[in-house]
């Protein structure tokens, strides 16, 4: 009975083990518990072969940069090979995922960067075997890339705060009146998140009443949108002069969404990123100020496509960067044609 | 019991000294360490101004290089005869590629812009483009990225005027890690950041690849605010309020996750509303004083730890030395024994203290001269100490043991109960004491006399009992000698 144990426990051990070589759960190289998607199988068609590597591949946001990337890909008849991380918190995976990427002789490489040594060292590796490199949603300060898409998140910052001055506006709020407005953001050491936040703050203290301020405990949520929530309960707690939230990624906008709803803040400015389904309700319903900057990452996944496509066929491309551009989404565009087909309905 | 209170009292005395040297010592390092602490705090500030400083200085120099030598450049192209706007981006070109700019164009009084359509796009959509035919001055942009470099670049823009009419304006863009090379600081460009912060949104771009940043990588100072440990209350504040209200410069210290930093700032005059930030560990700025400082606590603590030690070794050296000294102060050099004084004081001291009987011994060796003379002033050292370790060992420490001097001996029989004891004791010496093997004279005999009194039959104090006891010797020896005798029985 004892060896009849046993022998099912070995036997359940190693079907696991087989089991977690296709999805990456357990790998030699990374013993700790981090969930990756592998590529799938290389076609030997005699197409372009495009391997594209995102630091996230669950979310709304994700889906459609990799929906945008697949079409392109279509069009231009190219393979197209998906893989990523589940989130940005194990960015030695990304270049782990990279150098098998160009083991297994991808054509060309996109990938959503994290400024990580590790990433910046694969980077270079991919550049060095002559692989053209694409990066979208995220830039890195090295050059060690062809061509990026990506929000220019300084110009999207700018853009919330100007949407947020003009919410205040609309409410009625007097440049004479003192109001506080607090900044929520997930990671502290996003680029993306601090270039939002720089270019926030510079059209603020530049276009925004003296008497209107930004609080300076600016709430960092880690991307947690439970997190985020609290922290804007406690922002409406601990001010009462408070008359905005800017949230300044997805997971802020989300949780700053939910705790606007739950404690009925209609007199609140709420500026949010992303297009959730919080914030969508939130824009919808009458009795609330919001707006939200939604990135056209469908652009992102679907010009990158296209441009290795064009550096695999010998030509250059115009610029080494380009900003996708934001939109800002309210009460007064929601429904238009337009916004439904950027939000992509 | 008066000597032994004053061994006591010296004793005290001396711990209440070792305890003051030592409050004192750790004191003075206290003292010392906090001093040099506030001078580290007071060096770092002031190397990190002093380092801003100069590094504002440079990029000042620099930047009013570059500005005036682009202004140099557009007057004499773009304000000469020739009007041509295509002749006149192409001799800009030529003059970019001997320089540090990384794009250069031209941009007519109808805003066509005669360079690449990326710089175009990008002024314009900065919002540069549509000011520059309202600007008179030359002014330099805020940092942005550019869509050809992909790179963070500043924008010079030159209006060029001629005959009072604005004609246009020129356009040339600074790469901001150019500012890389102005501002290095090769022996600690592992251990600082450079940034430029503007004074009104607390944005920081880097301009370095430092210790925490890549170069053109932003940052708030607001953000960081919430990680950043002051010492002094209001610190931040204070720093913030002087960028804003434009002041010069200054620095200041703070931690930042578990790090602790310096970091200077001076205004930059040819960038309004920005200051040039140098961001050093405070172990980079002052490596030297910190390793002193380590080596100070080290030595110190090595110096309290030897005076310690030297302080116990002192004390057991000086016990040894008081021990020895009462020792030799108390005894017979030659033999060992007590010596007269110490025999004396002893039993005084008996007789002041204890209630019990005592005898005092007086013991003589028989002709001992003759032994000098016989045998020479060796062997007759030879015979007291054979004398002397006879007594001792037949009365041992629990009786008083002396040599009185010469050829005589004492012994103090202590508690004494019955006389008889002692008379036994007496006969077992004159056995033990009946002869002597002495150096090249072989087996010799010995004799002695001794007399001997009882406290407090005989005498109830030491000077009247030592009469009787010298009494008794007296008669023993006037007997013949070589035998023992009681006062009583004289």
């Amino acid at each position: 009975m004892k060896k009849l144990g046993a022998s099912l426990v070995v036997i359940l051990l190693f079907f696991s083990l087989l089991a977690g070589v296709r999805t990456g759960s357990v790998q030699p190289e990374h013993r700790k518990l981090r969930t990756y998607q592998m590529f799938s199988e290389r076609q030997d068609n005699g197409r372009p072969n495009i391997y594209l590597i995102t630091k996230g591949y669950a979310s709304n946001y994700w889906t459609r940069l990799r929906s945008g990337a697949v079409n392109a890909a279509q069009e231009e008849d190219c393979n197209i090979y998906l893989g990523g991380t589940q989130s940005e918190e194990h960015p030695e995976l990304l270049a782990y995922l990279m150098t098998e990427a160009l083991k297994a002789g991808a054509d060309a490489i996109i990938v959503s960067p994290t400024n990580v040594p590790e990433v910046v060292d694969a980077a270079q590796k991919v550049q060095d075997a002559g692989v053209p490199l694409i990066f979208v949603d995220t830039i890195l300060n090295e050059h060690v890339f062809d061509v990026c898409y990506e929000t220019d998140n300084m110009q999207a910052g700018r853009l919330a705060a100007r949407e947020l001055i003009s919410l205040l506006h609309k409410q009625g709020r007097s440049e004479t009146e003192r109001l506080s407005v607090g900044v929520g953001i997930g990671m502290m050491e996003s680029q993306t998140i601090l270039e939002r936040l720089a270019g926030f703050q510079e059209y603020w203290s530049a276009n925004a009443p003296e008497t209107w301020s930004v609080l300076e405990d600016i709430k960092c949520n880690q991307g947690d949108a439970d997190i985020a929530q609290a922290q804007s309960y406690d922002f409406m707690k601990e001010n009462r002069d408070l008359a905005g939230l800017v949230a300044l990624n997805n997971g802020s906008s989300i949780g700053t969404a939910r705790a606007v709803k739950n404690m009925g803040r209609t007199d609140l400015a709420v500026v949010g990123f992303d297009y959730s389904d919080e914030m969508q309700a939130l824009i919808r319903d009458e009795s609330y100020h919001v707006s939200s900057i939604v990135q056209r990452q469908y652009d992102m996944g679907y010009e990158s496509v296209k441009a290795a496509k064009q550096l695999l066929s010998g030509y250059t491309v115009p610029y080494k960067y380009i900003d996708t551009g934001v939109q800002q989404i309210n009460a007064d565009n929601i429904d238009s044609p337009y916004i439904q087909n950027v939000v992509g309905h | 019991m008066s000597v032994r209170r004053n061994k006591k009292g010296v004793r005290h005395l001396y711990g209440i000294v070792a305890v003051v040297y030592i409050s004192i010592c750790a004191l003075v390092l206290i003292i010392g360490f906090m001093d040099v602490r506030g001078m580290i705090e007071d060096y770092n500030a002031g190397q990190a101004k002093l380092m801003s400083g100069l590094l504002t200085e440079n990029i000042n120099m620099a930047l009013d290089t570059e500005i005036s030598q682009v202004e140099e450049i557009s007057y004499a192209i773009v304000g000469g005869r020739e009007d041509n706007p295509n002749y006149i981006y192409e001799s800009l070109q030529f003059y970019a590629m001997r320089s540090n700019i990384s794009g250069i164009g031209f941009i007519d009084y109808t805003h066509t812009t005669y360079g690449t359509r990326g710089d175009h796009l990008d002024l314009a959509k900065y919002g540069y483009l549509s000011q520059i035919s309202e600007v008179s001055d030359t002014i330099l942009t805020d940092p942005y990225r550019s869509r050809i470099t992909a790179t963070m670049i500043m924008t010079v823009l030159v209006p060029i005027y001629k005959e009072g009419k604005y004609f246009g304006t020129v356009y040339a863009n600074i790469p901001l890690d150019m500012m890389q090379k102005y501002v290095s600081i090769d022996n600690l460009k592992d251990n600082a950041d450079i940034y430029l912060i503007n004074s009104h949104s607390l944005n920081c771009i880097s301009c370095t690849d430092g210790v925490r940043a890549a170069a053109g990588t932003w940052d708030n100072l607001t953000l960081r605010r919430s990680q950043m440990v002051f010492e002094q209350p209001g610190e931040y504040q204070k720093h913030v309020k002087a960028m804003k209200q434009g002041k010069k410069g200054d620095a200041f210290s703070y931690e930042l996750n578990g790090v602790s930093y310096t970091m200077g700032y001076e205004r930059i005059d040819k960038m309004e509303d920005w200051y040039l930030a140098v961001e050093l560990t405070n172990e980079a700025l002052s490596g030297s004083f910190y390793l002193f400082r380590d080596r100070l606590v080290m030595y110190a603590v090595v110096l309290v730890l030897i005076t310690l030690a030297a302080g116990v070794v002192m004390l057991i050296l000086e016990i040894t030395r008081r021990k020895n000294f009462e020792k030799l102060s108390e005894t017979d050099t030659m033999t060992g024994l007590y010596n007269q004084k110490t025999f004396i004081a002893k039993v005084e001291e008996y007789i002041t203290n204890a209630g019990d009987g005592g005898a005092l011994i007086f013991v003589d060796v028989d002709n001992f001269k003759s032994y000098n003379d016989t045998y020479g002033h060796m062997n007759g050292d030879a015979v007291l100490r054979k004398f002397a370790t006879e007594l001792q060992t037949e009365f041992g420490s629990e009786h008083v043991v002396a040599r009185y001097g010469g050829d005589e001996f004492t012994v103090f029989v202590r508690h004494l109960t019955n006389i008889g004891m002692v008379e036994m004791a007496m006969e077992r010496l004159e056995q033990c004491l009946s002869e002597i093997d002495l150096d090249n004279y072989g087996r010799v005999a010995l004799n002695f006399s001794a007399g001997g009194a009882c406290y407090p039959q005989d005498a109830v104090n030491y000077a009247d009992l030592c009469k009787c006891a010298d009494a008794a010797l007296y008669r023993v020896k006037k007997d013949g000698k070589g035998r023992f005798g009681w006062y009583q029985n004289s």
